[in-house]
């Protein structure tokens, strides 16, 4: 029995395979876990592509936010186009590490110029779609 | 269907960062190598006065004697030695000029991976 504690949104937070799952459910609230749920699933799901829906495991949906290039010339007017974005998605932009930008986007595109030659992560999340992450690599 | 445009220039973060690793590793050394600096310094002062014809401290004269030297040739030599204090601040200066003048993350990581030295 696959047991899943998630937390108010449905976020899966622990997930445990229980072979013999008489009494697993007070030990769980007894622990302090009062949101979970448990189906017969083998094996464990990933947190990443799940979630819990109405009592149940119910797959993250995608995101289908698309970019035109992962390598754009710095500097000039050169841009990396992203298309597909959902409304309300919090876009952050990483550049060595560091953040650069976060903010929750409106609009369903995002043009991108980048004046200094480095590998920037762009991430889009927003709950409870799949995050999608793209790196790209501006070059002198 | 709306567009944003955004120019990222990640370089102010970047020297902000850089900035702040120098200071800290500058930092570093200085609380390491607290005492020697602030001995140098004190014994800087002190040499000074003996060449002005002040009196030598008990230890200052007891260091004199331990380099079987006179008090007058020990704040000579310590006059003729560069002062570490101000060679250590003009080094961090040096830094910070140069990540404010960088216009690439690679010269801010050359500039940061370069260390300290005294």
């Amino acid at each position: 029995m696959l047991y899943s504690v998630h937390d108010d949104d449905g976020r899966i937070i622990m997930s445990n395979q229980v072979f013999d799952a008489e009494g697993y459910d007070k030990r769980l609230l007894d622990h302090g876990y009062k949101k979970f749920v448990a189906d017969m699933h083998p094996g464990l799901r990933s947190h990443d592509h799940w979630f819990v829906q109405n009592k149940g495991h119910v797959k993250r949906p995608k995101m289908w936010v698309m970019v035109d290039k992962i390598c754009i010339k710095a500097g000039g007017n050169d841009a990396a186009v992203f298309r597909g974005i959902t409304k309300g998605v919090r876009l952050n932009i990483f550049g060595a590490g560091t953040l650069l930008h976060d903010l929750v986007m409106d609009d369903a595109e995002l043009q991108l110029h980048i004046p200094v030659p480095c590998t920037y992560r762009v991430t889009f999340e927003k709950w409870p779609y799949r995050s999608k992450l793209f790196e790209i690599e501006a070059v002198a | 269907m709306t567009r944003l445009t955004l120019t990222i220039d990640g370089l102010a973060a970047w020297r902000e960062d850089a900035t702040r690793k120098i200071n800290q590793a500058f930092a570093h050394h200085s609380s390491v190598d607290g005492h020697r600096t602030h001995a140098h310094a004190r014994k800087r002062e002190i040499a000074n006065s003996v060449m002005n014809g002040g009196a030598a401290p008990d230890a200052f004269a007891e260091e004199a004697k331990l380099r079987s030297i006179s008090v007058d040739a020990l704040a000579k030599m310590i006059i003729s030695k560069p002062a570490p204090i101000d060679a250590f601040e003009l080094e961090r200066q040096r830094r910070l000029i140069a990540i404010e003048q960088a216009t690439t993350k690679d010269e801010l990581d050359r500039i940061v991976l370069s260390g300290v030295s005294s």
